[in-house]
């Protein structure tokens, strides 16, 4: 059976001060669904498999859980410090850019620093979902194998 | 409750240089302070804790984790009917 190919073009990471540009980033889309609020959150996953964990919040996403209670507590080691993380499980699926449902990923495990100075930029995914996928990477799209 | 309370110069000078630094009122200031003295935390009311601490500050410190210096992504919460997936 042929696999079909779903792609994300990379995004442009900007460029820093001293006129250099920053590497473009592979992405996927994913929606998270909160069907106590009947809403969803559309957004951009950036590939990163040096994270060895789920996903990593932003501040958008940290708006989207207000009133949620995590299910646990957990610390992520970083470059150099120790981030400790609540956990929250919400429902995700992998979507298409025109929000089509390319894959559930079931409940997955929300990691969101208790010190906001931690939040990251852009929501990470690491390699615990990386792993269930099959990816190609080329420096200009990524893309998933459904 | 409202009290008064009387502090030596110095301690006003810092916390009124407090709370122009970070944008945080006075109260607030003294608030946390004593929490922290008598190892009283405020209960969390609001989760994730990250947005309750935030709503206590102006702005969020420190680095993010991340290199990168703004945000690229794309992001918008929709309502669950108005979605297919």
């Amino acid at each position: 059976m042929s696999s079909t190919w779903t792609s994300y073009k990379y995004r442009e990471d900007g460029i820093l001060p001293d006129g250099k540009k920053l590497p473009n980033i592979p992405i996927f889309n994913l929606v998270f669904i909160r069907n106590d609020v009947k809403k969803a959150l559309i957004a951009t996953a950036f590939i990163d498999t040096g994270f060895d964990e789920t996903v990593y919040a932003n501040d958008d996403m940290l708006n989207f859980l207000e009133g949620l209670e995590p299910e646990a507590k957990e610390s992520l080691k970083g470059v150099e410090k120790e981030v400790e993380c609540e956990v929250y499980k919400i429902k995700t699926n992998l979507i298409t850019e025109g929000l089509k449902l390319i894959k559930g990923l079931g409940r997955v495990k929300v990691f969101v620093p208790e010190d906001p100075a931690n939040l990251s930029d852009d929501i990470v995914i690491g390699r615990e979902i990386l792993n269930l996928l099959t990816l190609r990477l080329d420096g200009r799209y990524a893309e998933i194998s459904v | 409750m409202r009290v008064t309370v009387s502090l030596p110069d110095n301690i006003t000078k810092r916390l009124f240089e407090e709370s122009r630094r970070t944008g945080l009122k006075v109260s607030q200031i003294v608030k946390t302070s004593l929490e922290e003295h008598m190892e009283m935390p405020e209960e969390v009311k609001v989760t994730p804790v990250a947005l309750w601490k935030l709503r206590g500050r102006r702005y969020a410190r420190g680095p993010s984790i991340t290199a990168r210096r703004k945000k690229v992504g794309t992001y918008y919460v929709v309502d669950l009917d108005k979605l297919q997936v």
